[in-house]
């Protein structure tokens, strides 16, 4: 969708984010409510609005979770004594869930529904369920529903053993036979990326980002969150990068997904995490009106999909140059590349497919590459390799990460991609605040 | 229990009967002209007469008694109460109230209460002399047996009834703490019988009475077994029913009462005497116990100074509203310097009572996650007391943010500060909060001692610079001393005033010195307390002196509590302004230097570190005596503390610091502790005697040294034989009349 027209764009007038936990860790005991509720409250905060200028909170979701809520949005806006005025819905689209909701939320002021409303994403890896077998689940309903002793007997005695297996939610999709560490082993395959590219890369990654941490670039982002209930502790940064370790170490990790030949390691794929992101989005006319700073505009965004079956991770190549037509700029006039790190192999992949000719003419029908991508400017303050990914919070951290980046560097434009599970990618154009 | 807030004219109230066509007749309680519902002194007669239209009317087969006002009933008006002037008058009053309600409980038709809002004192009374209670679920319902708490008994057979329909423990519970019981509790504990939505409160009141009206004895159906294991209701069936089990539920309840108020008030004893002659004597001895003991009660010192003080927080209201020259400005969000004790409590306040977010600054992770876990305390115990559900105690918690930084400032409209007993640290906070915050934010310190023009010496805009003085426990204490300086604007007076009134703080207003109001009349309490340990007097002598006397907590105990370093620091400012009659006693010094901070060190006159809290020992060798037990009659101990207290408030009164000495005795019960069945250090003089005050002090002076001398406003009135308060009941109005106005030079602080 194409902002930038007339003073449509989309003011980001603040964000921010907890840090991010590995799973069982720090935010053992927290929900992915819990933690919306933390970065919420300190956003409208720190952001000086007038919580009653909100109109509208979308907030991602997307793994299942203990709390027995339906709309996690609507949550936030009681729990917090906001305005009961705030209309609020909960969304999930996978990984890409954060740019959804920004994108939602974008929409709906371009569209002049609203001026001025809340995106964000929460997710725990934490507070995944355990679940039943379905045939335990369904013998334990027909108990339930049975009239009669004897139908409730009978529905029990239909319990075997292997029903009483218990496990976590699995992260199988049920839309392609892949889980999507095996669609990252068959990308690594098929464009053949080698396991030194990608451990290389994910050394990078955990380099830059500790780099990150210790410059202090990332404070203003990151909230220090004083844990909950018992506040014992404080944990102020991301708790899964490993600033000492040495590329050697990549190395002498198994493949995870396929022992034998495969090159996907625990150490190339982004952890699954707990945290919680969210951005206050507004009209630019109206941020304007209220005296505000913003940290930068939303100028396009796109979304695409791919059959799953297929390379299932390499959507956004699909979606970058559709961003880039709505944003009239090419790929050149970015300052900035923020693309969510699944896996390296996947990053790599499309990094390939950006700069393949081939693949301009044969998928994009058009006779040249979308570009060249600039190492230099590739998620220069690390990505979600290091700093884990709490799956709905990741595009609310890329958005503000790229926009305070543009802003040290005095850069203009930014573009932030991710992929999705089920074949999906986003992509986004930022444009710094002048 | 509330008083009316005229105390000239009788309360207006009113029934109003509703005929419904199912044959149930409602009885509205209610006058039009008044806000709340308040037992009259002539509730009699009017109850009388409704009845007596009741009665022989044939189409009515049941009646309802509920409330035209938010509340049910909020207690008996008070006023009359003061006006009895003799033990049988007061004693009249009861019998009439006990007679009306006996008829209601024996009438013919089946009469039941419906309960929604308060339903206090009296209003109680009335609900147990009903056939049956039904209440809302609204949370603002609450039931409690308060006369306890202004030094009287229940006197419409409220001792007798209630032990026998909730069961002797928890009916002695209730009668004795005055303990407030929400909605769901009462249903629990068989208080009412049903619990319902407001919206059909009415009719199943109405069908209640209707199928009392046909016959069913009784409507206690389900007794689910969480009931039965409730400890209390196993304590009633163990041991209600034998004479030897029932001394065993009269003693406990004794020793409770005696623990918590020495013997001090009389009326908790009373109503353990009246409930057990109701049990071992029978229902009638009870009623008749009852009315006689309220007639005591009711025309005894305690009483009167509990109603009096009760009338006199609810007239600062009215008084704190008639300061404001100005209108207040909406206060929707806070910000909080210091995450400490007093802070985190401001910022409890903030978020439970005042409902408004507050953001808490403080230098590091550590300092702010005390805060927020004092916080999470503080949350915890109010749901554990029912004042407010977990999910609430929840979301209170969820507007509470922190910073090390000043981030989120920018938005606060009000800044408390916290920070640590000394100028610059004060004076730094100010700065940061202007150059960080918006223009015209409220900067409040919570300056103990310090003068607030003095910190605002430091701001580019002194109007918006005001003092905020809460007392620790912030929850517990009810006084909020604000301080206006010179400049203090009169919108930022407004504001605060209503801000501490959303706090369920009853407010103050006092005009700027060194100490303000409290800790000006506290220092010399706590000096000579000390002085007195110094002099070889051993420290649970002393402190026990001051609680025999009635304080809540004893003087020396206390300093450990406010920490013996800041107390200190406090006692050499308050010497350096006012002279010689602060003088700090010897040896506090080497106190402190000897790392004896108190509590917060867990080492101070007392010894925290063990299970027992004991006065430490060697606390003698560090000041150099040797502890010499009896060297003083507790009277003495005590009144050398007190009368330094009584000479500093009427100084305090005479220079204008306080307003009136209504302002002075409420200050002095609500944050200091100050027995409030003596009424306060006003009353205390007229009660006493000023003249006999002055001979005392001039006693002490004599063994003792000049600080006793009496203050010249003291001896004027000593010699004039007026009262701080004229006719007994409302502050005279000399107290008022040294209000400075603007344009007039401040006075210098008087020194001895």
């Amino acid at each position: 969708m194409k902002l930038q027209e007339s003073g449509k764009r989309i003011a980001v007038v603040a964000g921010v984010r907890t840090p991010f936990a590995k799973r069982r860790t720090a935010f053992a005991h927290l929900s992915a409510l819990d933690l919306a509720k933390l970065c919420t409250a300190e956003l409208v905060h720190r952001s000086g609005v007038a919580p009653s200028d909100i109109q509208q909170i979308v907030f991602g979701k997307v793994m299942p979770s203990s709390i027995p809520t339906t709309n996690v949005a609507r949550d936030l806006v009681v729990s917090l004594s906001l305005p009961a005025h705030i209309e609020a819905y909960s969304l999930s689209q996978a990984c890409a869930s954060g740019y959804r909701a920004a994108a939602n939320i974008a929409q709906t002021i371009a569209a002049g529904a609203i001026d001025c409303g809340l995106a964000g994403g929460c997710d725990s890896a934490s507070d995944v369920p355990v679940t039943i077998p379905k045939s335990l689940q369904d013998a334990l309903g027909d108990v339930g529903a049975g009239y009669t002793l004897g139908d409730r007997l009978a529905a029990l005695g239909s319990v075997r053993p292997r029903d009483l297996n218990l496990k976590t939610t699995g992260q199988k999709d049920p839309s392609s036979v892949l889980t999507l560490g095996e669609s990252a082993e068959k990308m690594a395959k098929e464009n053949h990326i080698d396991r030194a590219s990608q451990d290389s890369f994910a050394h990078r990654s955990h380099t830059l980002a500790a780099r990150a941490w210790s410059e202090g670039k990332l404070s203003d982002e990151v909230m220090r969150v004083h844990i909950p209930p018992d506040y014992d502790d404080t944990l102020a940064q991301d708790n899964n990068i490993r600033p000492e370790s040495t590329l050697e170490s990549y190395q002498l990790l198994e493949p995870a997904f396929d022992p034998h030949h495969g090159t996907v390691t625990h150490g190339t794929s982004a952890p699954l995490c707990d945290g919680a992101s969210c951005m206050l989005l507004m009209h630019e006319e109206k941020s304007a009106a209220l005296g505000l700073s913003p940290l930068g505009y939303i100028r396009s965004f796109a979304f695409a999909g791919v059959h799953p079956d297929k390379q299932m991770l390499i959507a956004p190549a699909y979606a970058i140059p559709q961003a880039l037509k709505h944003a009239e700029l090419e790929l050149s006039n970015m300052d900035l590349l923020d693309i969510h790190e699944a896996f390296s192999a996947q990053v790599i992949s499309l990094v390939q497919t950006v700069e393949s000719d081939e693949f301009a003419r044969s998928e994009l029908g058009r006779n040249k590459r979308i570009g060249t991508v600039d190492w230099n400017k590739l998620n220069v303050n690390g990505g979600s390799l290091a700093m884990g990914h709490p799956a709905a919070a990741t595009g609310g951290r890329q958005i503000m990460q790229a926009l305070f980046e543009l802003q040290r560097r005095g850069g203009e434009f930014a573009l932030c991609a991710a992929s999705a599970a089920g074949g999906m990618g986003a992509a986004m154009v930022l444009e710094a605040a002048r | 229990m509330a008083p009316s807030t005229n105390t000239h004219r009788p309360t207006p109230f009113d029934f109003d009967v509703e005929h419904r066509h199912d044959g149930v007749a409602m009885v509205w309680m209610g006058h039009p002209e008044e806000e709340q519902n308040v037992v009259p002194h002539n509730f009699s007669q009017l109850l009388n007469k409704v009845l007596d239209e009741l009665e022989p009317g044939e189409k009515i087969r049941a009646i309802v008694l509920a409330s035209r006002k938010t509340d049910f009933v909020l207690g008996a008006d008070l006023e009359p109460i003061l006006q009895t002037r003799s033990e049988r008058e007061a004693e009249e009053k009861a019998r009439d109230l006990r007679a009306v309600l006996q008829r209601l409980a024996n009438f013919p038709k089946p009469v039941v209460a419906a309960i929604s809002g308060q339903c206090l004192a009296a209003g109680l009374e009335i609900a147990l002399a009903c056939r049956a209670r039904i209440a809302s679920d609204s949370p603002s319902t609450a039931l409690a047996s308060s006369e306890v708490k202004l030094g009287l008994i229940p006197s419409g057979g409220g001792t007798q009834r209630l032990p026998r329909l909730v069961g002797l423990t928890q009916g002695l519970e209730m009668l004795l703490s005055g303990r407030s019981v929400r909605a769901e509790q009462a249903l629990a504990m068989r208080l009412v019988d049903d619990v319902v939505p407001s919206s059909i409160l009415i009719d199943v009141a109405a069908q209640t009475a209707l199928s009392l009206a046909t016959g069913k004895k009784s409507l206690r159906t389900k007794m689910g077994f969480r009931r039965f294991l409730q400890r209390d209701i196993i304590l009633d069936t163990v041991l209600g029913d034998t004479p030897l089990g029932r001394k065993v539920i009269f003693d406990r309840a004794w020793q409770q009462v005696y623990r918590r108020t020495r013997g001090l008030y009389p009326a908790p004893r009373r109503i353990l005497e009246v409930v057990r002659t109701g049990i071992e004597h029978g229902f009638d001895s009870g009623l008749d116990a009852e009315s006689k003991v309220f007639g005591e009660l009711a025309i005894g010192q305690h009483a009167r100074e509990l109603i009096r003080l009760s009338q006199a927080r609810l007239q600062l209201g009215v008084a704190a509203e008639r300061v404001q020259e100005d209108e207040p400005r909406p206060v929707p969000f806070v910000g909080v310097l210091g995450a400490g004790m007093m802070g985190s409590g401001i910022a409890h306040a903030a978020v439970e009572y005042a409902n408004t977010p507050a953001r808490v600054r403080d230098v590091d992770d550590a300092s702010l996650r005390y805060g927020l876990k004092t916080i999470r305390h503080s949350l915890a115990d109010s749901v554990q007391r029912q004042r407010i559900s977990p999910m609430e105690a929840d979301r209170c918690m969820a507007q509470v943010t922190t910073a090390v930084d000043f981030s989120g400032f920018k938005r606060c409209d009000l800044v408390f500060e916290a920070v640590p007993e000394a100028l610059d640290a004060k004076q730094q906070a100010l700065r940061d909060v202007e150059s960080h915050g918006k223009d015209d934010v409220i900067f409040a310190s919570n300056s103990a001692a310090l003068p607030i023009a003095r910190i605002a010496e430091a701001s580019r805009h002194p109007e918006t610079v005001v003092g905020m003085r809460y007392f620790w426990p912030v929850k517990r204490m009810g006084l909020l001393e604000i301080v206006r300086t010179e400049k203090t604007a009169p919108w930022v007076l407004a504001t605060c005033i209503a801000f501490g009134r959303r706090q369920q703080k009853t407010v103050i207003v006092v005009n700027d010195t060194v100490g303000f109001y409290t800790t000006r009349v506290l220092t010399p309490i706590l000096n000579e307390a000390v002085r007195m340990v110094s002099e070889g007097i051993p420290v649970d002598e002393v402190d026990n002196a001051l609680r025999q006397f009635g304080f809540a907590i004893g003087p020396i105990k206390l300093a450990d509590e406010i920490g013996i370093d800041t107390a200190h620091q406090v006692g050499v400012l308050m010497h350096e302004t006012y002279g010689e009659r602060f003088v700090l006693p010897a040896g506090v010094l080497s106190l402190v230097q000897s790392g004896r901070l108190g509590r917060k060190n867990q080492l101070g006159f007392y010894n925290y570190r063990g299970r027992r809290v004991d006065v430490d020992q060697n606390i003698y060798d560090v000041l150099g005596v040797s502890p010499e037990p009896h060297k003083l009659t507790e009277d003495e101990i005590a009144w050398r503390c007190v009368l330094l207290m009584l000479n500093e408030a009427t100084r305090c009164l005479s220079e204008g610091v306080i307003q009136s000495a209504r302002d002075g005795d409420v200050g002095a019960v609500l944050a200091l502790g100050f027995p409030a069945f003596r009424g306060g250090p006003f009353r205390l003089i007229d009660a006493v005697g000023a003249k006999d005050i002055c001979r005392r002090m001039e006693r002490m002076q004599k063994t003792y040294g000049p600080r006793y001398a009496p203050s010249s406003a003291l001896r004027e009135i000593a010699e004039s034989g007026e009262l701080f308060y004229d006719g007994g009941d409302r502050p005279a109005p000399r107290g008022g009349k040294r209000r400075r106005t603007e344009g007039e030079t401040p006075q210098p602080p008087m020194s001895a």
